[in-house]
């Protein structure tokens, strides 16, 4: 128990650094540490459990391989997520060639599948946080992750700009039009769930 | 200024998120001092903000980490190819292979040994009519004998690998 909780102190430096030089324990550390924020966010792009585990898996197995090469200039989470973006794009273009970004505007709102069991287990929690949760699912791929990545995740925009590879501008412009987005499927599809 | 001055949702959205200059802020600030009817918006907007950063995160399947680390140790192992969840198959196709051939053997010894023989030099009586699936011979043939305790060998050698990863893997995740 002692040893755990040293762990949970440590930094995300001293893990990488242990990592740089083989211990696995540490490479298991980091993973423990950010499992559920990779997860969430690989979720996010890709929309279905099973794919989200395959593109987090993925992306800590890459971000392994290319540990050597961090040095550090940015937040190990940003790198983390950078990856995480990158391989989750790499997956749906697999699955449709047709995809150039994760960013589909025009695409027409879809309810998810109520047959499945994420969907009948969310309308079971009848509460705000799984309404909002299912708002943000509805939204394009581009747009639930730059809201993830703002304000669940509280990274700033600098930040959005490095993982998702965009300007500040445009940063900014694809979180404005997310959240009126989000505004109104929020408005339209779960008014009476979440009201503030 | 105040005249120009248009006070949007949007630039609320910018005010709470922190995108505005200082001097922006300072006109936002102006204009809710004077116009206190529109603190309301600010107000549901910062609940709003609340709301998405207190959203619970989703938690992967039980055993995400240990899978992970089972890939990465597979890859460190020096064979990509195990990279995915596959430990040490290796010794699994090993012995699946060994079991193939010790399966097989009899059968093309068998086939080898038998003596030529042409239907002409058969008596017609011995030839049956219908021709009989000899069952009892099947289950008491040398591939049986042999095949049935090696499949169940299988089974336990498969069982065991998996037990000792994920003891490895355990051992490895109890000293983090």
């Amino acid at each position: 128990m002692q040893t755990k909780n040293m762990a949970a102190t440590l930094s995300d430096d001293i893990l990488i650094e242990q990592a740089k030089s083989g211990r696995q324990t540490a490479f298991a550390m980091l993973v423990k540490r950010y499992e559920q924020y990779a997860f969430t966010l690989a979720l996010r792009f890709v929309k279905n459990r099973e794919d989200a585990h395959e593109v987090a898996q993925d992306a800590f197995l890459r971000a392994f391989r290319y540990l050597p090469d961090f040095r550090g200039e940015a937040k190990f989470s940003t790198w983390l997520y950078k990856i995480i973006y990158s391989t989750a794009l790499n997956f749906l273009r697999k699955k449709n060639p047709d995809i150039q970004s994760l960013d589909d505007e025009d695409r027409p709102l879809k309810l998810p599948d109520e047959g499945t069991p994420d969907a009948s287990h969310a309308m079971e929690r009848n509460d705000r946080n799984a309404a909002l949760q299912r708002a943000i699912q509805m939204l394009s791929p581009d747009d639930s992750g730059i809201i993830t990545l703002f304000y669940l995740y509280e990274h700033n925009l600098e930040e959005i700009c490095q993982i998702m590879g965009m300007t500040m501008t445009n940063a900014k412009t694809k979180l404005c039009r997310a959240r009126q987005r989000l505004k109104v499927i929020v408005e339209g599809q779960f008014a009476t769930e979440i009201a503030y | 200024m105040e005249n120009n001055f248009l006070l949007t949702e949007d630039m609320l959205w910018d005010y709470a998120d922190g995108f505005l200059s200082q001097e922006e802020k300072m006109q936002v600030d102006a204009y809710l001092r004077q116009h206190p009817e529109h603190q309301s918006m600010l107000d549901t907007i910062l609940a709003e903000k609340k709301a998405f950063a207190a959203l619970p995160m989703d938690r992967p399947k039980p055993g995400f980490a240990d899978r992970v680390m089972a890939a990465w140790v597979a890859e460190q192992s020096g064979n990509p190819s195990l990279a995915r969840e596959k430990g040490k198959d290796w010794i699994i196709y090993g012995i699946a292979a060994a079991m193939g051939f010790f399966i097989l053997l009899p059968v093309v010894l068998m086939a080898i040994s038998a003596p030529s023989i042409s239907i002409d030099m058969i008596p017609a009586e011995y030839i049956p009519e219908t021709p009989v699936i000899p069952w009892g011979k099947l289950f008491t043939s040398p591939a049986m004998r042999f095949g049935l305790p090696l499949t169940l060998l299988f089974c336990c050698f498969r069982f065991l690998d998996q037990y000792l990863q994920q003891k490895k893997m355990l051992g490895v995740l109890s000293k983090v």
